[in-house]
């Protein structure tokens, strides 16, 4: 045939909200797929964090992409760490034609609680490549320290 | 005898959008902790191949919150007809890869002239 008629996806479909559900409750059984970073299963609106607590410091780590330094709002209240910002979308005022939009925008927030042995006065952040590294060094009562023994 | 081990670096499907822009077809990966040195990309025959390798320093240390996933990133898209290989353009920013693939002019709709007797 010549000519076929074009399914239009701009007419309404009193179904469409039903078959994305099912669109991804099946894809849930398709053994050939890579877990989709996005969907009903996935942590919303607010970037990855990894805490890791050495024996000298403490490293806050947290994922970015697409921020720079005047997007983002770091500030610590007593031993509350709090990340802010705004992640921004660069086709926010035109009207663009998405084939598929996995990556989320808008402002966002994480907190986290610092313990004591934490010295935040002497805190010190790095933003490289989407990912922002957060180094506080522990305070010196914190800090393991080898007892030695006498035989007496 | 040494036990022979070998870990594979795990690799990660990168977030990405896909939008029409200026003629040109936009694809945006997120990537973070990928610097340009980092950044593999090939077109063979009709697969588009990004490979991103992430480089963050390796702390030791007991993990009180873990969210990050350690890995590399990959992503593998299939080109039609409709995109010409010539007009491929990628930059990194931020973590962010962009790749600009251009269309081919033949492709770009076109107002067909209605004449009337």
């Amino acid at each position: 045939m010549a000519i076929v008629k074009w399914k239009n996806r701009d007419m309404y479909d009193p179904w469409e909200g039903f078959r994305s559900l099912q669109d991804e409750i099946n894809e849930l059984f398709d053994i050939d797929r890579t877990p989709s970073p996005s969907g009903l299963f996935d942590r919303n609106l607010s970037p990855a964090v990894d805490v890791v607590e050495g024996d000298q410091n403490f490293i806050i780590r947290c994922e970015l992409p697409g921020l720079d330094q005047s997007d983002l709002d770091l500030s610590v209240v007593s031993n509350v760490l709090t990340i802010k910002g705004e992640k921004k979308d660069r086709n926010k005022e035109k009207q663009t034609v998405y084939f598929k939009k996995e990556c989320w925008s808008g402002s966002f927030q994480r907190t986290i609680s610092l313990p004591n042995s934490a010295d935040t006065e002497k805190i010190s952040a790095v933003l490289k490549d989407g990912i922002l590294s957060i180094e506080l060094p522990k305070k010196e009562e914190a800090k393991p320290k080898q007892i030695s023994v006498k035989i007496s | 005898m040494a036990k022979n081990e070998t870990k594979e670096r795990r690799i990660l499907p990168a977030r990405y959008n896909i939008f029409n822009e200026d003629g040109k077809v936009f694809l945006e990966m997120e990537m973070p902790g990928v610097s340009k040195e980092d950044l593999e990309i090939k077109v063979d025959g009709n697969h588009f191949m990004v490979n991103g390798k992430k480089t963050i320093d390796k702390i030791s240390g007991k993990f009180r919150l873990h969210e990050i996933i350690d890995g590399d990133y990959q992503h593998i898209f299939t080109l039609d007809e409709t995109i010409d290989r010539d007009k491929i353009e990628a930059s990194v920013k931020n973590g962010i890869v962009t790749v600009a693939l251009g269309i081919k002019e033949s492709e770009k709709p076109r107002k067909i002239k209605i004449t009337a007797k």
